[in-house]
């Protein structure tokens, strides 16, 4: 009975784990991949200690955590004094049921609400910039926080003895000091750990910062956008970390309350702890801070570096300033492996700081320009999605003047379709929709180049359903001989029926975590883009060398070509910048880099002319033979309504 | 008339992290008695009460229910039952149902329940109270309900860990008189914890006096108050002035600078011995007519008598005499053979039954942890 | 509550200004950051788009009723699982020794301080379809067994990240029963069974209770775990919110409704459990 419960417990810290012992075993990885070991190395430790993103972003996160748990502790403990003071009982109990609220709420909500609380207050201060940030942030975490505070602190007090407060009165305190001097030593332990937890639960939190944090970026919201894709194990370097700071920690505080206890020597034992726990604390910030590569010495480096490298002139009139850029996940070049970071080498440049955001789909993209609460310079969404927010307003018209390097866009992406009177775009990257699979894991002979192959029912449960409703009816409207621009709603109908066929086959659906299913050879098919293909096979080069079991094909029903535009938004707040910005991505150097670190289409005669560019050739970049494609268009707002909604009882019903 | 055996302990030894608690006991208790283990805390009573009732292996012995060896039988299948120091009540239950509980636990019928569980309430006096919860309840209501509920299953032995100490000093007094009532009544055998050795006098059939993990004398009140069997039975019964003494031979006895006659005999020729002489057996008289002398040092009214602390060849006595006298008098003492008590010499020798340090105020033993 | 007595006669029981002032900060921060949003959530809820009422986004949820049903399905299967595995686990805990126990309960606690969802992130690196367990049985000869993207998965993803909020309140209560109460009822007859029926269980109960209440809250209102480990068809109610608010043409009110729904669906359960505890605090959701 007893090896019984010992061994149950065991397998259920095995199960706990287990994912961890992953975690820190693959933070030593040679290679990129989370699944195949292929040697050990300190590569990620390295990475982590030269990667700012990651780096500011923990900043961010221990300031957020810590000045949201400080605030919470003092705010709690006024609070729980005043409800511990109170003579109305059905007052106290409305003070506890409020209290109570954010404990129940589910994040989602809490974190929601608040969203529509700050955006509703941002378009009643008709406030310019963006509203969601640091401060609601904060405000968020607080109020979270504030509970937990709360019900640490009260039960000290209840326990504390008012006799007590009731004789420093007595011999003379006012009641602030009898307060000070009797009842608040009392109540230390429980505000300690009232603030212990509210700072780890500020460390944890992810949703309801999801919501509220706007620009501020903090290591939960970046992990959001990290984990969909195959994660780099710089952040389980960076958690490893973590894990074994608070480990040691926890330790160090358990084995000596622990030989306290025996000694029953507890308080000079205590304070030896809190002693030790403090210095290993600053070494630890101490090693980050001397091993971390300085950014300044990086900047200036990178400046040297790039030094007669670029064409436009790029002024340092506006250093200092911050460019908000908001695009697509793993869509720009950002110094791993070598490679630019792109970002840093602009602002090494010009002195412009970016803060650098990013979505996975352009449907986000748009919630989060429309919801309002946040602003950027520059967004980079699909074509059918400029022609929307040309439409609407959303972005403003370019300068083209003051960008030098317009002229390296090759003339058949100029005057495009979604943007006709060329006014507010400058192209960025794009490529087709297209069918990636598995030749190890499907047969050869049910390859026919149709889209047929998402619906072959022998795949059962490895394919993949791509998680945006445009590109997944689009699939079903090509299958079918459809429009994708139809406006009939009986087209959509059909589209709608025809995915439904699909679901039962589907192992889920994915948009980002595509790489990570299709790399990790946990999937066989997929509907993607023809670049997304290529950085496929090229990680899983990297990793073990099985980049060819991947193959793509564009259907011969036709497809979805794409463009990405580089967009200023109507309210951007840096225009100068963002116009500096644009410039600076169509410089062939950094064009260059750019499209050999993203694999999408280049629209950049420079790049595309250029010998060293390895991927001029690339038959899925730049087919040879034709293709048939179409872009999909702004639709009216009747038509998005109507296949949004289609879509999301598509995915509720299955 | 010989009585059974109910309970058998034999060469019980129990350790924690090493130290010996209970060193080879042996201990047997008669069916139907009120058995008293009384000692200081940490002497070993509770150690045993917790053997008996299973709670506690023993690293060796054997424990006997009547003649069969139990000591594999959990507690749940032994016919004891124990009443906690802290009572131990099921606080989620009312009074009726904790009283209830080991029938319900037994699948006992409804009616029968009910009919046992009122029986139970009138034999401890807390009829009208089942519907209570138990936190709502005084000590000495608890503690009704906690002998109630032990009760009803009909023990063949109740175990009684220091079931009084939590109470104030005069429902301490009533619930004495109240538990020997239904010790009578229900023809139980009772094994009592106490560490109140006035507790142990007035209510038990046999007192068990432990110290050290071992059993140091076996007896009725009246033995042990008068007979003790070595210096740590003499001091923690009662007051005793415990002075060295030579046994010359039978009957005859020399201390404190004088030859006594007493009524002891068993000793070896000129044995060095334990004397115990009772505060209250001392007669006071002037200082030329005693058989010694002795300075008081201090006196203390007492009410009904005085309570002197008198030097005797640098040991010091209490005395106790109805006479009153005054701190620095000279007096003379005289002891008759009766008053005289003498004891072999034992590991307790020379630890108690001096005054030198006496203070009026009590020593409080505090409540047994294990 | 019968022995303590209730203030002194003559004394009033008007709150003093200086207690006033100690609690108007809280009292306007719960207002402006608990009390309005809450508001603001309905009134979207019951809103168009134009800002006229309506009780169409309320009607409109009735499209949606299978993902609630399954929300809450597999949310209560997650949280009775949670509770099946930490009950024992918690029992077991509590009769090692003390030091032992404080070990144990450092090492329920230390995987929360890793994200939540660096968590999940390896977890499926584990159970994927080529992940290393398959990988793992593929060695062995087993072949590959679909243990991702599927109900199964999507609860053991919920039963795996919020297990430690099961294990920590049940362990908190069950460690502090008094061991003589225990004693008590083996010495009354009860077997080990028995015990924890009797007694063990009715006494552990408020710590239960919060156990499923901070299992159950996340896990009906998740929107990760369910999309990063669950099948086409595993849907839930917070992904539909979460699709819902990042959606091209954005259906706030139809989100705020759905959170209005989560909202008294969380608030029904609260008052069910409610019923078996007679804990008036709440201070036992304390961890």
């Amino acid at each position: 009975m007893k090896h019984l419960g010992r061994i149950f417990n065991g397998l259920i810290y095995a199960i706990l784990y287990a994912p961890l012992a992953v975690m820190i075993f693959f933070s030593f990885n040679a290679s990129s991949s989370t699944t195949q070991f292929s040697g050990f190395s300190f590569r990620w430790y390295q990475n982590l200690f030269e990667d700012f993103a990651i780096r500011s972003a923990l900043q961010n996160t221990l300031l957020i955590s810590i000045t949201a748990a400080l605030a919470a502790t003092a705010l709690g403990v006024i609070a729980a004094y005043g409800i511990y003071r109170m003579k109305s009982k059905s007052l106290k109990n409305a003070a506890q049921t409020v209290t109570n609220i954010p404990l129940t709420n589910p994040d989602i909500i809490t974190g929601v609400s608040l969203m529509l609380l700050f955006t509703f207050v941002g378009g009643w201060l008709s406030m310019q910039s963006s509203i969601l940030g640091f401060w609601t942030l904060l405000i968020a975490h607080i109020t979270f926080n504030l509970p937990y505070v709360i019900l640490n602190v009260l039960p000290k007090l209840y326990q504390s003895d008012r006799s007590q407060y009731e004789a420093a009165l007595d011999l003379g305190c006012t009641p602030s000091r009898a307060f000070w001097k009797v009842v608040f030593p009392g109540i230390v332990p429980g505000i300690l750990s009232g603030f212990i937890m509210a700072f780890t639960l500020s460390l944890d939190d992810f949703i309801i910062s999801y919501y509220t944090n706007g620009h501020f970026n903090i290591l939960a919201t970046q992990l959001y956008t990290a984990v969909k894709k195959p994660l780099r194990p710089t952040y389980y370097a960076l958690y490893t970390l973590i894990f074994l700071a608070i480990m040691g920690l926890m330790l160090l505080v358990n084995l000596t309350q622990i030989r306290a206890e025996k000694q029953k020597g507890s308080t000079k034992n205590m304070r030896r702890t809190l002693a030790v726990v403090l210095v290993v604390a600053v070494a630890l910030v101490a090693v980050l801070g001397v091993f971390s590569s300085k950014r300044n010495d990086v900047l200036s480096k990178m400046r040297e570096e790039l030094e007669g490298e670029l064409e436009g002139e790029y002024t340092r009139d506006l250093a200092g300033t911050t460019l908000y850029v908001y695009n697509w996940g793993e869509y720009i070049s950002n110094g791993q492996d070598g490679t630019l970071d792109i970002n840093l080498a602009f602002e090494a440049v010009t002195g412009i700081h970016v803060d650098y955001s990013t979505y996975d789909s352009n449907e986000t993209m748009y919630a989060t320009l429309a919801g309002g609460g946040v602003t950027y310079d520059i967004v980079i969404p699909s074509d059918y999605m400029v022609s929307r927010l040309i439409k609407e307003g959303r972005v403003q018209k370019l300068d083209y003047g003051q960008m030098s390097n317009y002229k390296y866009i090759d003339e058949k992406y100029k005057y495009p379709e979604y943007d006709p009177t060329n006014e507010y775009s400058v192209p960025y990257a794009g490529g087709y929709l297209g069918i990636i699979y598995n030749n190890t894991l499907v047969d050869e002979e049910d390859v026919d180049g149709t889209w047929s192959l998402l619906w072959n029912e022998k795949y059962k449960g490895q394919i993949l359903g791509i998680d945006n409703a445009r590109d997944a009816f689009a699939t079903a409207q090509y299958a079918l001989g459809l429009d994708v621009n139809s406006t009939n709603k009986a087209d959509w109908d059909a589209a709608a029926a025809k995915v439904r066929e699909q679901v039962p086959l589907l192992q889920s659906w994915v948009m980002d975590q595509v790489f990570a299913k299709m790399e990790g050879e946990n999937a066989a098919i997929a509907a993607y883009y023809a670049g997304d293909y290529l950085t496929m096979v090229d990680a899983m080069d990297e990793a073990g060398e099985n980049g060819d079991h991947l193959s793509f094909y564009c259907p011969e029903e036709g497809t979805n070509i794409f463009f990405d535009a580089m967009c200023v938004c109507s309210d951007a707040q840096n225009y100068e910048a963002a116009l500096m910005y644009i410039n600076f991505m169509m410089e062939p150097a950094i064009a260059l880099e750019n499209a050999e670190y993203i694999c999408y289409t280049c629209p950049n005669t420079a790049v595309l002319e250029n010998e060293d560019y390895s991927m001029r050739e690339e038959e899925v970049l730049y087919p040879t033979t034709d293709v048939k494609a179409t872009y999909y268009t702004h639709l009216d707002e009747e038509t998005i309504a109507y296949y949004e909604n289609l879509w999301n009882k598509v995915k509720a019903d299955s | 008339m010989e009585k059974k055996n109910i309970i058998e302990l034999k060469n019980i030894t129990v350790s924690f992290d090493g130290e010996k608690v209970l060193d080879k006991l042996n201990l047997s208790i008669q069916d139907g008695a009120f058995v008293t283990f009384l000692g200081r805390s940490g002497c070993g009573k509770t150690t045993t009460l917790r053997v008996i009732a299973g709670f506690l292996q023993p690293d060796e012995g054997d424990v006997f229910f009547g003649d069969q060896r139990v000591n594999d039988v959990p507690p749940y299948k032994r016919p004891v039952n124990t009443i906690f120091q802290r009572y131990a009540l099921f606080p989620h239950l009312n009074v009726f149902e904790n009283i209830a509980f080991g029938l319900r636990v037994k699948g006992a019928k409804k009616e029968e329940i009910e009919g046992k569980v009122r029986e139970m309430l009138k034999l401890v006096n807390l009829e009208g109270m089942e519907k209570r919860k138990v936190t709502n309840l005084s000590g000495g209501q608890q503690q009704r309900v906690a002998i109630a509920r032990a009760l009803i299953n009909r023990p063949k032995v109740l175990l009684l860990d220091e079931p009084l100490s939590a109470l104030d000093a005069k429902l301490r007094k009533d619930m004495q008189v109240e538990l020997r009532r239904i010790q009578r009544e229900t023809g139980i055998t009772f094994i009592f914890v106490t560490h109140d050795q006035e507790e142990a006098l007035s209510m038990s059939d046999v007192v068990v006096v432990m110290e050290n993990g071992q059993i140091q004398q076996i007896g009725s009140p009246v033995d042990i108050y008068n007979e003790p069997k070595n210096a740590f039975v003499a001091d923690f019964i009662g007051e005793s002035n415990i002075i060295d003494g030579i046994m010359n031979r039978d009957d005859t006895v020399t201390f404190a600078g004088h030859t006594f006659v007493c009524v002891d005999e068993g000793f070896e020729h000129n044995e060095p011995v334990d004397v115990v002489i009772r505060p209250e057996d001392v007669d006071v008289v002037a200082p030329g007519e005693g058989m010694i002398t002795g300075l008081i040092t201090q006196a203390t009214f007492k009410g009904d008598y005085y309570e002197l602390i008198v030097e005797v060849k640098g040991f010091k006595w209490m005395v106790q005499t109805t006479d009153a006298y005054e701190e620095g008098q000279q007096i003379g003492i005289v002891l008759v053979p009766d008053s005289i008590h003498v004891m072999h010499k034992s590991e307790f020798s020379g630890l108690y039954g001096d005054y030198s340090t006496f203070s009026d105020e009590e020593d409080v033993v505090p409540p047994e942890e294990e | 509550m019968s022995g303590t007595y209730q203030g002194k006669a003559g004394k009033t029981r008007r709150t003093s200004l200086g207690t006033a002032i100690l609690n108007a900060p809280y009292l306007l921060w719960a207002a402006l950051f608990i009390i309005i949003p809450m508001f603001i959530v309905v009134y979207y809820a019951f809103t168009n788009k134009d800002g006229a009422f309506t009780f169409d986004n309320i009607k409109h949820l009735a499209d949606y009723s299978g993902v609630m049903l399954r929300s809450l399905l597999y949310s209560l299967a997650a949280t009775a699982i949670c509770f099946l595995i930490a009950y024992p686990f918690a029992y077991v805990v509590c009769k090692w020794r003390p030091s032992s126990q404080k070990m144990a309960n450092m090492f329920i606690m230390l995987p929360m301080w890793i994200n939540l969802l660096i968590r999940t992130y390896c977890l499926t690196t584990l159970m994927d379809g080529n992940g290393l367990v398959n990988q793992l049985f593929v060695f062995i000869g087993i072949g590959r067994i679909p243990l991702m993207n599927n109900t199964g998965a999507v609860i053991f993803g919920m039963v795996y990240n919020y297990l430690p909020y099961m294990i920590l309140p049940i362990y908190n209560v069950m460690s502090r029963l008094d061991k003589s109460v225990m004693e008590a009822a083996e010495d009354l007859g009860c077997n080990a069974f028995q015990r924890v029926r009797r007694v063990v269980f009715p006494l552990t109960l408020p710590g239960i209770i919060s156990g499923i209440i901070m299992v159950f809250v996340p896990s009906v209102s998740t929107f990760y775990i369910s999309a990063k480990m669950g099948g086409p068809g595993d849907f839930m109610i917070g992904d539909l919110i979460e699709s819902q608010i990042h959606s091209q043409n954005s259906n706030l009110p139809t989100a705020a409704a759905l959170s209005l729904v989560l909202m008294a669906v969380i608030l029904v359960s609260m008052l069910i459990l409610n019923r078996f505890s007679d804990d008036e605090e709440g201070g036992s959701m304390l961890v």
